[in-house]
């Protein structure tokens, strides 16, 4: 064992020590209930949560979705210096096919319904970019390379992704134009609890969606076509 | 409180489960499941929708992509010399006792093979390319290389042909099948007790140890059953 | 408050094993043991203030015990954006395990300084 090493460790030990004793007296705290109904009053979204990450912290949110994009081009970039496989072997077995394209339905449906939704309840973009993911993988599994490729051309996915990281920043500075500030809640706030309320949160959280998905299935995609599949 | 205090513990040991792991494929299903313990939490403790974040992040594609990331991690390049039962090309691949073994070696550290073909192994240019050597080779054949470490797997014996050829036993077997000496050829008393080995490059000196722990470990009645399919 | 020192020990957990394995795979892991511990601290945080979800429909005039929604807006976003990073950094070992056909640590460290 390194001697640098047990010195860190040590310390780490002894900050999380300090940490765990500070935290036995931290102080109780109750939210009042007027302030949590001013929240959904300003921003008309009853999910507290989405109405802080998409509205009162839009800018960090913003800035994440372009990290998320980075890293995406990254893999993209870093796999395609790998040599492709020549062949690529997919689940052939018919009921597993079936059910894996099945599940894609199933999965997708469900992905829109938590994005468009994702102001009312629990969910929002990020959670239904992932679940849609994994209905493309499932259906990635039982497809051989060139039918995912063919597909994967014809959609368009990586124009669409980079118009989607356009849109969000046209939305962002749209109401500059307007003569308001920008970031600013421009569209009408409309009823609370209906899907057509709370301004831009479901916009920004359908095209959050989009973007999760296709960077999702990017990765995928790319993963099986370098490296195949188990 | 009972709740959280249970939720807490089951965080904890799974956690620990993931760390304590040496074989990366258990770590991973385990950590599959630890994210969805952790999910579980997160509902209970009013958060749903960091839960369902976790869940289908932490459970399902992280798992997904770890696998496919661990297939292939590294390869395992392997000389073999063709002797058939213990390492040959056939028209659905390769066989024998030692590739077998190898293949399931393989396996166990997460690495790919891949076979090529030596004719002998007095090119010492070419030999110091691969990993693994096999093919037949014996203790005593060995004795002066000093690029590479032995390790022995299985005991055999070395005969004389009355030529004055030493060959070991499946060498032996391999030519008295195929007819070209017949068993009379061989003196009987100079039978020598000796090991096949597995060479391995000191270049990489871990393979060489994970197999030699992999060897000693090794499941007898499986071993056993590899032995007797190809050798009889 | 249970779950919040439950935190702070898996973080510890995952921080040990980023020291002492070897293997870069195992690190990654430990890495991923270590994200969640942080994801947890920043949710019974939140816990602190009540169990309810904040989320709130129309009709309910008074709700008690609502967890707080900041640091679970905080923490929502980086679950998706550390598994985009992990992905990244998932391909990059890939690319030099094959190139230097090792996972130790060790060993590529000094492979890199060799060259």
């Amino acid at each position: 064992m390194n001697f640098k090493n047990l010195i860190i460790v040590i310390l780490t030990f002894l900050t999380c020590l300090i940490t765990v004793f500070s935290l036995l007296d931290i102080p109780e705290f109750r939210i009042p209930f007027e302030e949590f109904k001013k929240i959904i009053e300003e921003t008309n979204s009853p999910n507290a949560v989405t109405a802080y990450y998409l509205n009162y912290r839009l800018y960090d949110t913003m800035f994440e979705v372009f990290v998320f994009t980075l890293s995406v081009y990254g893999v993209v970039f870093f796999l395609n210096s790998v040599p492709s496989l020549e062949k690529h072997t997919p689940f052939s077995d018919p009921v597993m096919t079936f059910y894996a394209r099945f599940a894609f339905a199933l999965s997708i449906l469900s992905a829109v319904y938590i994005a468009i939704v994702g102001h009312l309840s629990p969910g929002g973009g990020f959670v239904a970019g992932i679940v849609a993911g994994t209905g493309m993988m499932l259906v990635s599994l039982t497809k051989t390379i060139d039918e995912i490729e063919k597909s994967f051309k014809i959609s368009k996915i990586s124009n669409y992704e980079k118009i989607t990281l356009l849109v969000v920043v046209l939305i962002v500075i749209f109401p500059v134009l307007m003569g308001k500030k920008s970031f600013q809640n421009f569209l009408p706030l409309g009823e609370t609890g209906k899907i057509f309320s709370a301004g831009f949160i479901p916009l920004f959280d359908l095209l959050i969606f989009l973007k999760v998905m296709f960077g999702s299935w990017s990765i995928t995609f790319y993963f099986i076509k370098h490296r195949g599949v188990v | 409180m009972i709740l959280e205090i249970s939720l807490g513990i089951i965080l904890i040991l799974l956690a620990l489960l993931v760390v304590l792991q040496n074989k990366p494929l258990k770590a991973i299903i385990i950590s599959g499941a630890f994210g969805a313990s952790a999910a579980i939490t997160y509902f209970f403790v009013g958060a749903p929708d960091v839960a369902m974040a976790e869940a289908s992040i932490g459970a399902v594609f992280t798992t997904f992509v770890y696998i496919v990331a661990l297939k292939h991690s590294g390869k395992l390049k392997i000389g073999y010399l063709n002797v058939p039962g213990l390492a040959e090309e056939s028209s659905q691949g390769y066989e024998g006792v030692e590739y077998e073994i190898l293949k399931l070696f393989s396996e166990d550290v997460s690495m790919t093979i891949e076979m090529h073909r030596i004719d002998s192994l007095d090119d010492k240019e070419r030999l110091t390319e691969f990993d693994i050597i096999c093919g037949g080779i014996t203790e005593k054949e060995s004795a002066d290389r000093a690029d590479f470490i032995s390790i022995p797997y299985l005991d055999t014996n070395i005969f004389q042909t009355k030529e004055g050829e030493k060959l070991d036993l499946v060498r032996i077997k391999n030519m008295i099948m195929s007819g070209s000496i017949t068993s009379s050829d061989i003196e009987q008393d100079t039978r020598e007790i000796t090991k096949y080995i597995f060479l391995v490059s000191k270049e990489s000196e871990d393979i060489g140890e994970a197999l030699r722990d992999f060897l000693q470990n090794i499941d007898r009645k499986k071993f056993d059953d590899i032995i007797r399919r190809n050798l009889g | 408050m249970v779950i919040l020192v439950c935190s702070i020990i898996v973080f510890f957990i995952g921080f040990l094993g980023t020291v002492f394995k070897k293997s870069l795979i195992l690190k990654m892991l430990s890495l991923g043991v270590m994200n969640t511990g942080v994801i947890t601290f920043f949710v019974s945080l939140s816990y602190r203030s009540g169990k309810m979800a904040p989320i709130i429909d129309n009709s309910s005039n008074f709700v008690e015990n609502i967890a707080d929604p900041v640091p679970q807006a905080v923490i929502i976003t980086s679950i998706v954006i550390g598994f985009a990073i992990l992905t990244f950094s998932l391909v990059y070992i890939m690319l030099l395990t094959v190139k230097q056909n090792t996972m130790d640590v060790k060993k590529i460290e000094e492979e890199i300084d060799e060259d």
